[in-house]
């Protein structure tokens, strides 16, 4: 462990420590306050520590955890989302339960999970990460403890989440015996045995469930509308990034894409994701859980960066993902904003007229929407379009008429929500009396917003970063 | 010493058989894990024995100090009364019944129609062997439990850490869901429900 | 910098209306910054004096270019100039633009949001005339359909979310269609040079991009025919023509009066434009086709008959207006369809001439139409014909302009709608007689359902409840007479038109191939 080592790590410490200091914080007094504004000014250091931290060359941490600029990009994503959701919860919890508190220690190790699964170069180090990742989540799903729907949500998450895992465990435990190491690569070992292959499917059941894809999906609605809307968006982002960012580098580490069938096998995961997700989707009047769907056919597009050639699909996924995380964040924030104490504001019926009452979420939420629906201006376009320049380059076909017959199904839905917000109030008192939108929460939402936008008009700093980021060899 | 160590070793598999049985035998479910802690207590004590340290120590830390220590957690947090006792129905013995002796005649039949090969390892071939090969020997290792331990705390600092932010969390999650119940105070006024509309008291 | 200022200058102007304190300030900051525009746009007139403004070739004669680097990783830059394809549509959305802001001062909800997103609109029109970059162009595209959506989906009438979904989603299908075909262009370009470019010039007159264009197979289908369609049934959506028109009607007659105008004035001319900067140019051997003529004319053609015939049927005034205006637009498609095989032939742009000259005059003649309904029907509070009746007795000055306003549309002679509707005869006659002979049952048609509806709306007995018919207002007045006199202007005088837009017309069509 040396000073440089240290400093690849500021990230994962700096987060850490911010865990520790919100509980140490707590155990003097008790002030939502201070924890809240303790978990994000942590989660800003850490932020700040990869930037100061950018030109050092990729670092081997013993031979578990790698930190190069892939995982420092994807480290930075996640610590933002993460900021983002402790902003955003802030308003959120003030509202509901009486102990916020136990919530800044929990989210910042959520990202701690998030980040040892970005930087993993090991199958232990990942299944190290998932298994902090998951068991922060089942606290902070169940965390309102109302008892209406969230415990549901946390139980649902806990099996599933402890039964995929159960899967990793046991493909990690395949392609070990296989080759006697947990460590990624070298390339094209994977693909010699039938054991390592059996592994590999295994290790795919545990990811596709972190990542809500068809057949692994079911979860998804459920824990998404039984969370507390900050929760749902964290999960809906932070978590599914930080897993697919771990994909992205494992496929490419074992050079997985030269096996046909894996290819084929991931091929029809995304199509059916895609088509699934939208069309599911389009029946909801819930929008926690439209968003949920929708959510499942995003990561489906993405696949196609996954499949698409490095050079181009690992920006575009890169790009995506940020457009993706900038617009989820934005929707629960909004859906949090408009809830009351008692329940989110969930139903279709809630947003009706919000134009008229609320002209500032609605804008947003608008602008959220259009972005998730891939419109021009909005960052979810560059992403989208980025996603379409890398399957092209790579001759995706199918995937992306199924991107492009997704997309315009997704439009219906997101339309369906747009207009119920500038539709003409309802002549009698609102449905729901939302509470007023504190400061923090505005001013996340309108960093989301102003985030989105000039990405959407002018991508090429963005692009610059992903390029020398994201890309890089490892 | 060969009368010693098989006088100790009576001792601690008798230990470890009473308390399973006092496992079975008690309603009171405190009482119950204070049995079960007898019976690893002596589990540990047959590891050291064989000479393996380290899964003896293991076996402390794991199940006598963590896993039992969370029963015990999960009982006090959760049990309205904490002296919550169990009964079993019929149903449940027959089975349980039937589903021990199947074990138990599995395990002696494994047990009998192993051809057990007499592997044992004097230490000098022990020091002769390479660093990997010890690990896997383990029993007749004397560095095992000192080499596991300055890995943990020098090139696998960073996994161990965060296993223990895994039990950290695990820790706080618990801590706050399995908290008693009460109505939300400290909100703003209005937000609270009508008495009887919500009834969050179960 | 004088075309980006025309461009963001509504923009701005947008902004500034939300920060007006009272509603009349609003409308004044709207309407004086979409005058600003109108008079900015004036600039550009100089550019197009003298014999060489237009050069001699595709490409050349583009005045006022920007080119910034916008995207580098597509490859997507900031391309803007202005020819004389597109010089007269920026002139002609600007006045429209600042005549239906005036017109808008009758809105009373919400007016901040109102204007904002009109001025917002503006840009986007303005933009999709002036881009050079396909990127570009499509983002302009898009960027109008979401203000026109929210003005027809808030301020419109009672089916006004329907008509705004249905809208949206029609436009929006287009649009995924156009963008495949852009993508398409993208990279059988980056196929042909190496580097993938939206440059609509670039695309247009590089020869290697060319036979790579008309030699590629996408998927087993010729790469030129498919691009074509897919760019034609988008375009045709905007124009609109028959199978693709369903949206008009109910987005003309649930829109407010001045988004009407826009709609009718400026939008439906994005179908024309496109067709002309986009898939004339850079798919001429397509476009030269038998295949392609027959259809795009027969598509013409229904819309011009089947277009008046459905307007005679109907009873609302506004959607009567609607349908003659897939009847007059037509008459461009028409006016295109057969401009390749006539000009290889002679050398006669008298149909791109005449399809050029029918967008002005229908952007024109049909903002003033459902100006005239919108007066009316912010009187009677109704639009049903057969309830009016005597209109001429009670408001002289509004019949006598209503009258100027339903001949224009008419294309009555000496008034501006009857040259485009000439010239593009007169093209069509040259090629095939028997399609003449239908567009001429068309005009005829046109001139029934208009002297009829006249004749049941304005003339007959003196109503006998008129108290609320009363007399046009001066506002209502010069709205009417500023879009009436140039309907005079260009009837009596085409060149006034043609002058500024014939040498660049010229200069696509010597891009097709001459057989």
């Amino acid at each position: 462990m040396t000073a440089l080592d240290l400093q690849a790590l500021l990230p994962l410490v700096l987060t850490t420590a911010t865990a520790i200091a919100v509980m140490i914080a707590v155990t003097i007094t008790r002030r939502h306050g201070l924890a809240a504004w303790l978990c994000a000014a942590g989660l800003a250091a850490a932020i700040a520590s990869i930037a100061s931290a950018r030109e050092c060359a990729p670092r081997h941490i013993s031979d578990l955890l790698v930190i190069d600029s892939f995982a420092r990009f994807y480290s930075g994503l996640i610590l933002a989302g993460s900021l983002v959701v402790a902003v955003l919860s802030y308003g959120y919890l003030k509202l509901r339960t009486d102990r916020h508190e136990e919530y800044y220690i929990l989210l910042p190790l959520a990202a701690v999970g998030s980040l040892v699964i970005v930087c993993s170069a090991n199958l232990l180090a990942f299944l190290l990460g998932l298994e902090l990742l998951s068991i922060c989540l089942f606290a902070l799903i169940a965390y309102r403890r109302t008892g209406r729907g969230d415990l549901e949500a946390a139980v649902k998450y806990l099996i599933l989440a402890g039964a995929s895992s159960a899967f990793a465990v046991f493909g990690a435990a395949l392609i070990y015996a296989d080759r006697g190491s947990l460590a990624f690569g070298p390339p094209g070992l994977a693909l010699s045995s039938p054991v390592a292959l059996a592994g590999i499917a295994a290790l795919l059941v545990g990811v596709g469930f972190k990542l809500a894809l068809v057949p692994f999906h079911f979860w998804t609605p459920d824990v998404y509308q039984g969370a507390p809307a900050p929760i749902a968006g964290f999960i809906a982002t932070v978590s599914k990034g930080a897993v697919f960012a771990l994909a992205l580098r494992y496929l490419s580490t074992e050079n997985l894409l030269a096996d046909g069938r894996i290819i084929w096998l991931l091929t029809a995961i995304a199509a059916a994701s895609m088509l699934a997700g939208n069309l599911l989707a389009l029946r909801q009047d819930n929008v926690k859980r439209m968003l949920a769907y929708s959510s499942i056919a995003h990561v489906g597009y993405l696949l196609i960066a996954l499949l698409a050639s490095a050079s181009l699909g690992r920006p575009a996924a890169a790009i995506y993902l940020t457009a993706y995380f900038l617009a989820s964040l934005g929707a629960f924030g909004v859906v949090g904003a408009l809830s009351q104490p008692t329940r989110d504001a969930d139903a279709l019926a809630d947003y009706r007229g919000l134009a008229w009452r609320r002209p500032f979420l609605a804008f947003t939420l608008t602008a959220m929407l259009l972005s998730l629906a891939g419109l021009p201006l909005t960052a979810g376009f560059v992403g989208k379009l980025s996603l379409v320049f890398s399957g092209v380059s790579s001759a995706l076909w199918l995937l992306l008429s199924a991107l492009v017959l997704g997309s315009v199904i997704s439009i219906f839905y997101y339309l369906r929500l747009l207009a119920a917000l500038f539709a003409t109030p309802p002549a009698s008192e609102p449905a729901i009396s939302s509470p007023n939108t504190p400061w923090p929460t505005t001013a996340a939402l309108l960093f989301l917003t102003v985030a989105l936008l000039a990405i959407g008009l002018w991508p090429a700093p963005l692009l610059d970063l992903i390029q020398k980021m994201a890309v890089a060899a490892w | 010493m060969d009368n010693l160590d098989t006088i100790v070793f009576y001792f601690l598999a008798a230990l470890a058989l009473v308390g399973a049985m006092g496992i079975l035998v008690s309603r009171n479910i405190v009482r119950t894990a204070m049995w079960l802690l007898a019976t690893l207590v002596a589990a540990a004590g047959l590891y050291f024995l064989l000479g393996a340290a380290f899964v003896g120590a293991i076996q402390l830390i794991v199940y006598a100090g963590g896993t039992l220590v969370l029963i015990i957690f999960g009982v006090m947090l959760t049990a309205k009364n904490p002296n919550v006792s169990y009964t079993p129905r019929t149903a449940e013995i027959v089975l349980g019944v039937v589903l021990c002796v199947l074990l138990a005649g599995a395990l002696i039949f494994v047990l009998h129609g192993t051809a057990w090969p007499n592997n044992v390892k004097s230490v000098e071939e022990v020091k002769r062997m390479s660093q990997a090969q010890r690990d896997l020997v383990g029993p007749n290792n004397p560095d095992a439990t000192e080499s596991t331990g300055r890995r943990f705390l020098g090139d696998y600092l960073v996994p161990f850490e965060v296993l223990s932010l895994v039990l950290l969390a695990v820790l706080i999650g618990a801590a706050y869901l399995g908290r008693p119940k009460v109505p939300v105070i400290g909100a703003p006024r209005g937000v609270n429900p009508p008495p009887g509309q919500e009834g969050p008291r179960k | 910098m004088l075309l980006t200022w025309i461009i963001v200058l509504p923009a701005i102007g947008g902004v500034l209306t939300l920060l007006m304190p009272s509603d009349r300030s609003v409308r004044w900051t709207g309407f004086l910054f979409a005058v600003a525009t109108f008079v900015l746009s004036l600039w550009l007139f100089p550019a197009f004096q003298g014999a060489d403004a237009f050069g001699t070739r595709y490409g050349e004669g583009i005045h006022f270019v920007e080119h910034h680097e916008w995207i580098p990783a597509f490859n997507a830059n900031y391309y803007v100039g202005v020819d004389g394809l597109s010089f007269p549509l920026v002139i002609l959305t600007t006045f429209i633009s600042a005549v239906s802001a005036l017109a808008a001062f009758s809105i009373t909800k919400a007016v901040k949001g109102f204007f904002a997103l009109f001025l917002l609109l503006e840009t986007g029109m303005l933009g999709v005339f002036l881009s050079l970059d396909l990127f570009l162009f499509y983002i302009f595209w898009e960027l109008m359909l979401l203000p026109m959506y929210f003005l027809i989906g808030i301020w419109g009438g009672p089916r006004k979310e329907y008509a705004a979904i249905k809208f949206f989603l029609y436009t929006l299908a287009g649009s995924v269609l156009m963008l495949i075909a852009l993508l398409g262009f993208y990279f059988l370009s980056k196929n042909a040079t190496g580097v993938g470019t939206f440059d609509l010039i670039e695309l247009a007159t590089n020869a290697k991009i060319h036979t790579k264009f008309n030699q590629a197979m996408v998927l087993g289908f010729k790469f030129a025919p498919l691009a074509f369609t897919f760019l034609f049934i988008g375009f045709a959506i905007k124009l609109p023509a028959v199978p693709f028109h369903t949206w008009l009607p109910d987005a003309h007659v649930e829109a407010p009066t001045p988004i009407s105008m826009i709609l009718a004035g400026v939008l439906l001319k994005m179908g024309g434009y496109g067709l002309m900067r986009i898939s004339y140019p850079i798919l001429p051997e397509t476009a030269a086709t038998t295949t392609a003529i027959a259809v795009l004319a027969i598509i013409g053609l229904v819309s011009i008959v089947y277009g008046a015939a459905v307007a005679m049927a109907q009873t609302d005034f506004k959607k009567l207006v609607a349908y003659s205006s897939v009847s007059h637009m037509g008459w461009v498609l028409l006016g295109l369809a057969v401009t390749p095989a006539i000009f290889a032939k002679d050398q006669n742009i008298a149909g791109f001439s005449g399809a050029m000259f029918q967008m002005i005059s229908h952007g024109l003649a049909s903002a003033m139409m459902f100006f005239l309904v919108g007066v009316l029907y912010e009187r009677a509070h109704h639009r049903d014909i057969n309830r009016f009746g005597g209109i001429a007795l009670v408001m002289p000055v509004y019949f006598g302009l209503a009258m100027l306003g339903f001949f224009a549309g008419m294309g009555l002679p000496g008034l501006s709608g009857f040259v485009g509707e000439i010239y593009v005869l007169i093209a069509t006659f040259a090629y095939n007689q028997t399609w003449a002979a239908i567009a001429a049952v068309g005009m005829i048609l046109t001139a029934g359902y208009i002297l009829w509806t006249m004749q049941r709306v304005y003339l007959g007995p003196k109503p006998e409840d008129t108290h609320h018919l009363s007399p046009v207002t001066a506002r209502e007045v010069i709205v009417l007479a500023s879009l009436g006199v140039f309907t005079i202007v260009l009837g009596v005088y085409p060149k006034l038109a043609t002058m500024f837009y014939d040498g660049t017309l010229t200069n696509i069509a010597k891009v097709w191939p001459v057989k």
